[in-house]
């Protein structure tokens, strides 16, 4: 019983990890994102915003 | 908010699975507690089904409408069916060891699993490989819709083909069943899955997106 406690709680952990992985690479390219607007409005007084698709 | 109730509703379904699984579900008579890996093993490989369905509708759209959203959205599915198809591999594994004795054998269905698996992985390494997005999105399409093609064939092989693998439980004609408590635990363990696909997938698209404005930015930036 032991080990299959463990296999389920590792499939827990490996999906908690890639959950926390997104969360960190998300706020990365936020404060990426605001970053470069500021730069952009140094330069510009539009906000540009990417093209739908 | 969406995210946060989604996130909230896959926990609780997490849990009451985790709960179903080791105390609610009765003990099978001929293989005790091993048995009880079943409800991650299967509702994982549906989930990998459907995530790679999705793929394969994505990359339809894809080619029919020329819009990178489908791209996208068959791109992050891609990502996280392997994550569900690894999950029900390796439990298929430590299942195989105690009651097969050996943790591997190419049986029809496990290696049109493995099979699976290495397709999309290579659907994602082809990504990394083209540069121009238009041209790596048509490859990946095309490469998308053979995966997902490859999935009714993954669900039939143990109809077609009797090898190792058990006979279906489900809708597998007769003589096939579960008891009413393996039952509604087994489907309470996909619906609880089908819950993290989606919380996942949502969060993953989030990203992408954000990744696509980063590069949109900087080349405004560059042209400066």
């Amino acid at each position: 019983m032991t080990w299959l406690v463990a296999a389920y709680s590792a499939f827990f952990v490996i999906f908690f990890l890639y959950t926390i992985r997104m969360s960190l690479k998300q706020k990365d390219l936020d404060r990426r994102i605001d970053e470069l607007r500021t730069r952009l409005s140094e330069t510009d007084d539009s906000d540009p915003r990417p093209e739908q698709d | 908010m969406a995210d946060r109730k989604l996130g909230f509703a896959m926990l609780a379904g997490m849990l009451a699975t985790f709960y179903g699984a080791f105390i609610y579900a009765p003990t099978e008579a001929s293989m005790g507690t091993v048995q009880r890996i079943f409800y991650i093993h299967m509702p994982a490989g549906v989930i990998s089904y459907f995530a790679f369905m999705v793929v394969g509708f994505s990359s339809i759209m894809f080619l029919y409408n020329r819009k990178l959203k489908w791209d996208r959205l068959a791109y992050c599915s891609a990502e996280i069916g392997i994550l569900f198809i690894a999950t029900n591999i390796s439990m298929g594994m430590l299942w195989a060891k105690p009651v097969w004795g050996i943790w591997w054998t190419w049986d029809a269905r496990l290696t049109l699993q493995l099979l699976l698996a290495l397709i999309f992985i290579s659907y994602l390494m082809l990504g990394a490989y083209v540069t121009d997005p238009m041209k790596r999105a048509s490859l990946q399409a095309a490469f998308g819709i053979l995966g997902a093609a490859d999935v009714p064939i993954n669900y039939m092989a143990i109809r077609w083909w009797r090898t190792q693998h058990p006979s279906p439980v489900i809708a597998g004609g007769e003589g096939s069943g579960l008891d009413p408590d393996m039952q509604l635990v087994l489907f309470g363990a996909i619906l609880s899955l089908l819950l993290l696909y989606t919380y996942l997938l949502r969060r993953r698209l989030a990203v992408e997106r954000s990744s696509q404005q980063v590069e949109y930015f900087e080349q405004v930036v560059l042209s400066q």
